[in-house]
Parts: C-alpha cells; sequence; structure tokens
C-alpha cells in the first residue's frame, strides 16, 4: 500500500493577493478563538501586562495595581517590582504640603520673580492679605480683625509690623560716614545723633540739591569708625545705589551671599536677608518687649539689660529718639508657653539724661561672627520641641545666645512712637511669634499708611512726588485707576472735565502747575522744600509773625490740612484759594456748600410760559389739598382700538416675529453706532478744550496744591489730609484767616463740592 | 561733638534757628481710674466717663493737672464732686514734675542739648465717703 503522500502538483506561480488572502482569514478565524469579547482584551495575545493578569481570574481582587498586600504572599516578591509606577512622583499630600518647612524650603526668599518672601511670611499668609511691593510679599490687612481694633492698641497697646523688607547696606571705608553724609542734606535733618545712636537722613544726589532727591535712609554708625550700616527702602535702593557706585567709581562684584560693590578704598555690601526688623509702636511696647524676652545673664550686657528694664515702664521719656540699646537674650521659643512673665531683676528707675555718654556700648549685633555663632548652634524645632517635652518646666535655657538691638524711636508722631528691633533673621519667627503670645497685635502695610496720616507725616514712598520711588509708584497709581475708570459702562464713569472741572483726576502735573504759577515764562521743574529752617519761616510768614519772602522758583511745600467744617479728604484733592465772597460764607456758616459750577450750568434756560387764548381766565390749576374728584372722567385715558382688536394671528407668526426682532436689533445697533461716533466727538472736543486750558484756572477757585493723602481721621473725628502747594500762591492764602488760622478751599476729584479747611506747613522730615 | 549739659530750666535759645521737641512726661498710673486732663479736654464729656467709673468700678478717682491745666483740673473735680452732691470727698496735693526737652539747633547739628524742665503739678483724690 502506498502510504505516501498524494502528490501535491506544487503550483510554479502564486498569486500574492490571494496567498493574502487565504492566510489572513486563517489568522482571523485564530484570534477569534483565542482572544474575544469574553476574554480580558489583549491577555492572551500579548501576555500579562500586570502582576494581577497572572493570577487566575477568580483570585483577583481590587486595588491590586496599587497595594501589594491585596496579592498572596508567594507572589508579592514578584507583584512588587510591577507595582513601581513609570510615571511622576505622586504629589505629596497637602498636609505635607503646606508644612512650613517644607513651603519655605520650596518657595523661599530666593524666589525673587514672585516677591521675596519675609522670614514671617507663612504666619502672616494664614492671617493677612498678601500683596507684591517694592519686590517682597508684604501684608497688607489683616482678615481677622479690622482696621478700628488696630487704631485702638496703637493708642493704648502695642502693635507690631514686619519692616525687614528695608535693606541693610553696610558701607566699609575710611571715615565711612562723612563720606555718606555726602549724599545727605544737613538742613534736611533736623536731628543730630550722638555717639552710635540710628538718625534720619535725606538722601540727595550731590551736586544736585534742591533737584535730586533720592529718599530718606536711616544711618547706624557702629564703633568702628570705617564702618557704617545705612537703612534704605528697597524703593529708593537703585537710585542710591546707581549715584552712589557712580560717585564713588564702585564697580559690582559676583559673591554668592550678597551683592557687593567694590572699589579699591571701599566696599558696600547689601545684605537682605541675615537681618529682620521689626517695629513695636504704642504705649505699651517696651512693657511687652520685656515681657516676652529672657536675658542671658553676662556680665558685660548687664548694663544695657539694667537700662533697658529701667525704661521699660516709662513712656519714651527717659529715651533721647534714636537711642540704642543692645541685648543679649536667650532663644524665643523659650518664653512661648509662659503663663507668668518672665522675672527679670527690679531696677531702680535712672533719670539720667546722658545715660549712653557714660556707658560704653557693647554692640555685639554687628559682630557678623557673633551673630553667625548664635545661629548656628540654634535647634531645629523638632529637637527643642523633644527637649522641651521632657522637662518640666520646660526648655529654659539653649546654647544660643542672641544679640538683638532696639533703637527707640521717639519722634512726638503719636501712632508711629515705639521702638525697631533687630534681630538675626534664623530666630525672628520665633521672636514674632513669642511677641504674638504676648498679645501684640500684628498689622499690615494699610495700618501703616493710616497710622502716617493719623501723625499727620509724609508715607515714603506712596506720599513723594520728587523721588523716582514716588514717581514710579505715582505712575503705578495712574495706571490702576486709569484702567479701573475705562473699565466702567460710559454712563457710570465720572465726568470729570465736563461736570466738574478736574483737569487731571488721576495725577498731579506739579511741572505744569508750578510752571502756571511762575511769574516769568522758564522751563521749571518742580521740587519739594525739605529745608526745616525754611519751612519754620514760611510757617511764621503765614502766622502773620514775619513778612514772606519770595522763594525759588518751582519750590513745593508740604502741608497739613485740618478740616474744619464737613469734608472728607482724598487722595488726588485740589487745594484752591477761597474768593472774598467765601470767606464771608465761611465766616457766617462754615458748612455753607460752595459748589464748582459748570460753564453749561450759567446759561439762562428760558422758562416756558403757557399761553392763554385771549379772553379766557387762568383758572386755578392748584387743588384744594386732600381733595378728591368724584368726576369718573377725571382719570381715564383713551385707548387704542387697533391695539385692543389686533389680531392675534399675526402675533404667532414666526416670520413677522423674527422680523420685527431683527429690525429692533438693527435699529439699536445703528443707535449704538451713531451714539458712539457722537461720544467719541464730544469726547475729542473735550479732550481738545482740557489740553488748551490753563491747569491753574481751570476750575472756578484757583488752584494752588494738590492732596497726596487724606481721610476722615478717627481719632481727631474731623477730615485731615497731607498735601503740597506752590510757594509762589503763599502770598495769595497768607491773609486769608479764619479765628487766626489760614483757610483754604479743599475740593476731591469727585466732587463739585468746595470745603474749607486750615493749612499749616509740615515741619517734620519724612521717615522711614 | 560738642554736647552741653544743663539742668538749669531758665536757660534761653533762640527760637528762629533753634527747634524745641518736649518729650511727654511720665503718667503715675496708667490704670483707668487716672485721669489726666489737658487744655484740649473737654470737661463735660470727661466729668460723664469719671462718673461712670465711679458707679461702676472703682471707689475713687485720681485726676491730675499738669502746668497750665491745674485750674481746669481742679474745677473739674469740684464739678464732679458737685454731681455726687457730698457722697464724694477730695484731697488735694500739689508737686512738681520733672520734664525732658531735647532743643536742636537747625543750623548747626552739632550743637544739641537735653534739658529738664520743672512743671507744677496738682493732683486730686476724689474718694466715696464712709457712710
Amino acid at each position: 500500500m502506498d502510504i505516501s503522500r498524494p502528490v501535491v502538483e506544487k503550483p510554479k506561480f502564486i498569486s500574492v493577493e490571494k496567498f493574502v488572502e487565504a492566510r489572513t482569514n486563517s489568522i482571523v478565524q485564530l484570534l477569534k478563538a483565542i482572544d474575544n469579547d469574553a476574554l480580558v482584551s489583549g491577555e492572551v495575545t500579548k501576555g500579562p501586562r500586570t502582576a494581577a493578569q497572572r493570577l487566575p481570574r477568580h483570585m483577583r481582587r481590587r486595588a491590586m495595581a496599587y497595594d501589594v498586600r491585596r496579592f498572596p504572599r508567594t507572589m508579592r516578591d514578584f507583584a512588587a517590582s510591577h507595582l513601581i509606577s513609570k510615571h511622576a512622583k505622586k504629589c505629596p499630600s497637602r498636609f505635607a504640603r503646606r508644612k512650613t518647612a517644607n513651603s519655605r524650603n520650596k518657595f523661599g526668599r530666593s524666589n525673587s520673580t514672585n516677591g521675596i518672601w519675609l522670614s514671617t511670611h507663612v504666619w502672616h499668609a494664614k492671617r493677612f492679605r498678601m500683596i507684591r511691593k517694592w519686590g517682597f510679599k508684604l501684608p497688607d490687612r489683616s482678615f481677622q480683625r479690622g482696621f478700628r481694633a488696630i487704631l485702638r492698641d496703637s493708642n493704648k497697646n502695642c502693635v507690631i509690623r514686619d519692616r525687614s523688607y528695608y535693606t541693610c547696606i553696610t558701607i566699609e571705608c575710611t571715615d565711612a560716614y562723612s563720606k555718606v553724609c555726602e549724599f545727605s542734606r544737613k538742613e534736611c535733618r533736623g536731628r543730630t545723633s550722638r555717639g552710635e545712636e540710628e538718625e534720619c537722613h535725606q538722601l540727595y544726589t550731590p551736586g544736585e540739591y534742591p533737584f535730586g532727591y533720592i529718599g530718606p535712609a536711616r544711618f547706624q554708625k557702629t564703633s568702628n569708625e570705617n564702618e557704617l550700616n545705612v537703612w534704605i527702602h528697597p524703593s529708593s535702593k537703585p537710585q542710591f545705589l546707581k549715584a552712589f557706585s557712580e560717585f564713588h567709581g564702585l564697580k559690582k562684584t559676583e559673591n554668592e551671599e550678597m551683592d557687593q560693590f567694590k572699589s579699591s578704598e571701599m566696599t558696600v555690601s547689601i545684605d537682605i536677608q541675615h537681618v529682620a526688623r521689626f517695629h513695636l509702636s504704642g504705649p505699651k511696647c517696651l512693657k511687652k518687649l520685656r515681657d516676652s524676652i529672657r536675658f542671658v545673664e553676662e556680665e558685660r550686657f548687664q548694663g544695657e539689660h539694667d537700662r533697658f528694664l529701667s525704661v521699660a515702664d516709662s513712656v519714651f521719656n527717659s529715651n533721647r529718639d534714636g537711642e540704642v540699646i543692645y541685648l543679649l537674650i536667650e532663644d524665643p521659643r523659650t518664653n512661648w508657653d509662659r503663663k507668668s512673665d518672665p522675672d527679670h531683676k527690679k531696677v531702680k528707675k535712672e533719670e539720667e539724661i546722658d545715660w549712653r555718654g557714660k556707658n560704653k556700648p557693647v554692640n555685639d549685633f554687628w559682630n557678623r561672627e557673633f551673630r553667625e555663632k548664635a545661629v548656628e548652634k540654634r535647634m531645629s524645632d523638632a529637637e527643642y520641641q523633644k527637649k522641651n517635652a521632657d522637662k518640666i518646666l520646660g526648655v529654659v535655657s539653649t546654647e544660643a545666645k542672641i544679640p538683638i538691638l532696639l533703637i527707640i524711636r521717639n519722634e512726638g508722631l503719636k501712632a508711629l512712637d515705639g521702638v525697631d528691633i533687630l534681630i538675626p533673621e534664623p530666630f525672628s519667627k520665633d521672636f514674632w511669634v513669642s511677641l504674638q503670645r504676648r498679645g501684640v497685635r500684628a498689622s499690615g502695610l494699610r495700618d501703616e499708611y493710616a497710622a502716617h496720616l493719623e501723625s499727620k507725616t509724609l508715607y515714603f514712598p506712596i506720599d513723594d512726588v520728587e523721588s523716582e520711588a514716588g514717581r514710579a509708584s505715582g505712575e503705578a497709581m495712574k495706571k490702576e485707576l486709569q484702567e479701573k475708570y475705562d473699565g466702567k459702562p460710559h454712563n457710570r464713569r465720572c465726568k470729570h472735565w465736563s461736570a466738574l472741572r478736574v483737569k487731571y483726576p488721576f495725577e498731579y502735573k506739579w511741572n505744569e502747575l508750578v510752571k502756571n504759577w511762575e511769574e516769568e515764562e522758564a522751563e521749571k521743574r518742580a521740587f519739594v522744600c525739605r529745608d526745616l529752617q525754611k519751612l519754620r519761616e514760611i510757617q511764621d510768614g503765614l502766622m502773620g509773625r514775619s513778612e514772606i519772602r519770595k522763594q525759588e522758583n518751582g519750590m513745593l511745600i508740604p502741608v497739613k490740612l485740618q478740616f474744619f467744617g464737613r469734608g472728607r479728604p482724598k487722595k488726588f484733592g485740589m487745594i484752591c484759594i477761597p474768593s472774598m465772597e467765601d470767606l464771608i460764607s465761611i465766616r457766617r456758616n462754615r458748612n455753607k456748600e460752595i459748589i464748582q459750577k459748570t460753564p453749561d450750568s450759567d446759561e439762562i434756560i428760558p422758562m416756558e410760559v403757557e399761553e392763554f387764548p385771549e379772553g379766557e381766565e387762568e383758572v386755578p390749576r392748584k387743588r384744594l389739598e386732600g381733595f378728591v374728584s368724584l368726576d369718573a372722567a377725571a382719570n381715564e385715558k383713551p385707548i387704542s382700538l387697533k391695539w385692543l382688536f389686533e389680531e392675534t394671528t399675526r402675533l404667532d407668526d414666526r416670520t413677522t416675529k423674527r422680523k420685527r426682532v431683527n429690525r429692533k436689533k438693527k435699529e439699536s445697533k445703528k443707535r449704538r453706532k451713531l451714539e458712539y461716533e457722537k461720544r467719541k466727538e464730544e469726547l475729542a472736543s473735550e479732550e481738545a478744550e482740557r489740553e488748551t486750558t490753563n491747569y491753574r484756572f481751570s476750575a472756578n477757585r484757583e488752584i494752588i496744591g494738590r492732596l497726596v493723602a487724606g481721610e476722615q481721621s478717627v481719632l481727631a473725628g474731623h477730615g485731615q489730609a497731607i498735601g503740597y502747594i506752590c510757594a509762589a500762591a503763599l502770598s495769595r492764602i497768607a491773609s486769608n484767616y479764619h479765628k487766626t488760622k489760614t483757610v483754604v478751599l479743599v475740593r476731591n476729584s469727585t466732587s463739585k463740592y468746595y470745603h474749607p479747611a486750615y493749612v499749616t506747613i509740615l515741619k517734620t522730615a519724612i521717615q522711614i | 561733638m560738642a554736647i552741653r549739659m544743663t539742668t538749669t530750666p531758665s536757660k534761653r535759645f533762640d527760637e528762629k534757628t533753634n527747634e524745641i521737641k518736649r518729650r511727654p512726661p511720665v503718667k503715675p498710673s496708667t490704670d483707668p481710674n487716672h485721669i489726666y486732663i489737658t487744655r484740649k479736654t473737654n470737661i463735660e464729656s470727661q466729668v460723664k466717663s469719671a462718673e461712670t467709673v465711679l458707679n461702676n468700678s472703682f471707689d475713687e478717682v485720681f485726676i491730675h493737672g499738669l502746668g497750665a491745666s491745674i485750674n481746669k483740673a481742679l474745677v473739674f473735680a469740684l464739678e464732679l464732686e458737685r454731681r455726687f452732691g457730698g457722697s464724694v470727698q477730695s484731697d488735694i496735693q500739689t508737686s512738681t514734675v520733672q520734664c525732658t526737652d531735647d532743643i536742636v539747633s537747625l543750623g548747626e547739628l552739632e550743637q544739641t542739648e537735653t534739658r529738664h524742665r520743672y512743671i507744677s503739678a496738682v493732683h486730686v483724690h476724689l474718694y466715696r465717703a464712709a457712710s
């Protein structure tokens, strides 16, 4: 028997198409058997993708892909390797993300694009609205309590503000003080320092006085004559550094820790990180400070400690403005949880005028190595808490002995007097919390601004108009206000020019105002008079004690205004000269309304006169009071019959309806377009009129100055404001007396009412 | 730097070239029953608050007046006594308070001076009479 296979005739040629078709069919049949809907897709064909797929179906459990413990023990080792995700790491938990240490490490001070964080940032961010300002993230206002609580505490208790954003510039060269004093004007200072006291200077670019104002700065001398610390506002820092390095020929050098400017003789280093600066104000500030610190008993510091304890009870009577006290304290955390105040030594009150003259300062604070030694020995929070829990009385002393520096601020400004504290940065947050636990109220920028206004002083840089920082702040303010104004619908916008005759509602334009007031036609820039002696002379002139002399061209004089009638002044308000009639009416009634009139309101509109046909007598129209007409036809109105019997079918007609709607749309579009064009024309003509009008004579009363800040004073119960006036206008207001005080009129930029106010010259220098 | 020190109050200085900065005087106590009368105090409203203090929280009040406000402080004490119609009694004491002034020369900043000034003061102790 032939068992051999039948001879298959091998084809000599194959058609590729047929061959592929036949193979495809067979593959499809195969796949139908092993990869159908009943099975897990791809399990057989592509092999097990996960460890769980190795298991029989009945042994698979939920969450096996995430949790290795869901696997049978024997398979766990194998499964663990499959569970590690190839994707990005999981985000840490919300709790972990919000841990203070983590967030500060991640974002911290180095992130200067979004604003540098202060050391107390995390504490503040939970309680305050944070805003970006001057390159920092700063607390603006509290979410917890309002404005009044802070005001009350600043009068009776104690308020604290973090001013660590001020920059400390250290200048090292031979006789550093006199070299920096070339930038400071002597006549603008008004007070001096003895020895190492801190003092406020007004910085000007050398050779440009009275122009070229840079800003206020605080100078802190150390026992080393070749070193000087200058504290400056961050907004005026670039201008100062530019002027200073140009003047002394300094060049910037790269340094990892801090920015440095160097020349062969001089080194200028800028430190924004290592020292924190807090400002405490209020009558109880020294007392609260005393209760929240624990002194290190070291002989060298004993004199300083005794001095602090002896003055801590008094309200700055024994302290000169700018006096410094150096203290050495324990870690502030040791004082956090104490219910009773620490036992300080009883010290007899000293009535020493010149205490500092007899006691040499122990200024270890300015010794950088000394500070760093304390920082190195600082216990971490975890370590401290662990140690604290072990002891019954808690930790009383740690290895870190912290030098701090107190600067007394006693300038006679009620809401701002107090004490400035300098402390090494790593301890500052602990110190801040320690003060919080003694009931010191934290406040933000808004409250600082309000405190300056209550104390009737200018606030740098917002109230300044001359320095670069002030101008930048003015520009930013203008932009913000203009955007807000443009965002309103046109019929809700205040008609500043057409109705109120306010030429510049969002800016000051001092140069133009000054130019309008000068008799000689000359290109003059405005500058602010900060010479204290000159300001005193002007004040005497206003009081009638002496003659008012002619001042330099372009001079602006800072003034404070007190409203004695109605009126709540605002920024950008206008200070005007009252006319003789106004003065008389103010003397008769201080609340009499004085109104700005527009040219349109002067036009006399002819009264409509109803004409009666001859022969008929005029019927008296006035009815008796309470008279009810019994005539039924009296209140009837004629109704159109066409409207009443309108065909209902027409209303249902969709086409007609659509057409009507479309017609209305078109009409309104056309109307809108026409109105827009009309408005545009009006605006253009208004603009042209505004441009040609003289700033000084733009309103009914002559404008002599503008307000830079103003508000209803909570303490005094009347409006008060701060502004600048042109020196050339002084002679015009000097004789306007009301009860021996000089009177001007003030109008807000959104109001037509003029309010009378007493004007006095602001003789205190602007401070930081 | 020349620092002149003096405690004699009659030292005169030129007001045009010098500025005087007065430090606030020390208060004997900051308790709410110590009332400090100044030239700016409104007597009527102050009497009302003193009345509430005497009626509600304290049996005694202390009234302090300094310099120009001595007269006003005494008027205030008499008015308070009149309102209580014999139910309160008063003791009066006078004293001298030491104040500190800083005199700053505007022209030459190096000439600065700190000095003490003595002001007369009156203290009235008003207390409820034992019945």
